[in-house]
């Protein structure tokens, strides 16, 4: 791991990715697409903040999609 | 003939049939039912994607798009206060909408609501400016306080869901209906058949929510043309004024100018 790197929890798994980075282009390099929500450490980001929200290390970024429900 | 319309939460619908989206055997099935129950609204849920399954419910998602139906997003699965409201705030970003299925289980056997936990959490959700749809038993004290913290809609259960064992307690239905006329109020899970449904709105209830019974049926299709029909046909004879029960035959023949060979007394 470089100096660069930072630890987060991507949907429950650990992943190492590069800082500093946003929430956009951490979206575009994990090929995240369609309809979804971010949540980060329990906290919903809007979408409207995508691009200024910086990933910290530590993060447990979580991706929501819809499924069937009753 | 089609029973009138109807009003939840200020939006006018046709339709008094909610259905669920989950357990039918592919997603074409899925379509197919819920065009034929010609529901105007469908209950949907979210969960986080796992890792080996990126981008998973876009497939789900562009069918719900194309029925055009209004969502109502539910809190399944959620014990506590804090995970219900947790799940409510995720759903309304997800799916662009302030109402909410408002579910907080206390016991995972029957899956029976945790009232307490309940009127805790629409509090909570009606302050941050949702519309809760609580899934409630059937206990009037527990529904006179959800209706006193605003909630417009409630959605007591006929028995624990999935079980199919129609009206457990009609009585206790009943009373809700004539102690809370002004509110709107729909049977929520344990609905079998159609007759079920139909007991249900004769009662005076203003819908229906379901989803086994028509996506376990043989024919689902099939059984949501069932349900509809029944649901329309149980509202029609609600509004029509049901007969009052009586303990002595009335003949329904007139007697007038009957022989005299067939008077008898």
């Amino acid at each position: 791991m470089t100096s660069n790197q930072q630890q987060i929890q991507f949907n429950g798994e650990p992943l190492s990715i590069e800082q500093p980075q946003t929430v956009t282009a951490f979206l575009e390099s994990q090929s995240v697409a369609g309809r979804f929500i971010v949540v980060i450490n329990d906290e919903v980001v809007p979408k409207s903040s995508w691009d200024q929200h910086a990933i910290q290390a530590g993060d447990q970024i979580e991706i929501m999609s819809p499924i069937s429900g009753g | 003939m089609k029973a009138s319309n109807w009003t939840v939460y200020g939006q006018e619908l046709g339709s008094r049939l909610f259905i669920g989206t989950a357990l039918y055997p592919s997603p074409k099935v899925m379509v197919d039912a819920i065009r034929a129950s010609r529901a105007e609204v469908i209950t949907v849920s979210l969960r986080r994607q796992s890792a080996n399954q990126a981008n998973s419910g876009e497939q789900f998602w562009q069918m719900i798009e194309d029925l055009n139906c209004h969502l109502l997003p539910n809190t399944a699965g959620c014990y506590s206060v804090k995970e219900a409201v947790k799940t409510a705030h995720m759903a309304r970003e997800l799916f662009d909408t302030d109402w909410v299925k408002l579910e907080v289980m206390g016991d995972s056997y029957n899956l029976q609501p945790d009232p307490f936990a309940l009127v805790e959490a629409t509090k909570i959700l009606i302050e941050d400016g949702f519309k809760v749809f609580p899934y409630t038993t059937d206990d009037l004290v527990l529904c006179q306080k959800l209706a006193e913290l605003g909630c417009e809609v409630l959605m007591p259960w006929g028995a624990p869901i999935g079980t199919g064992q129609g009206l457990l307690n009609p009585y206790a239905l009943k009373t809700l209906r004539e102690r809370l006329p002004e509110l709107t109020l729909l049977v929520d899970a344990g609905i079998g058949k159609p007759s079920d449904a139909v007991q249900a709105m004769e009662l005076g209830f203003d819908g229906i929510l379901l989803n086994t019974a028509i996506a376990e049926a043989l024919e689902p299709e099939t059984m949501a043309y069932a349900f509809a029909d029944a649901i329309n046909a149980g509202r029609l004879a609600y509004e029509a004024g049901i007969m009052p029960k009586r303990d002595n035959a009335k003949p329904s023949t007139p007697t007038l100018d009957q022989p005299i060979w067939q008077q008898h007394g």
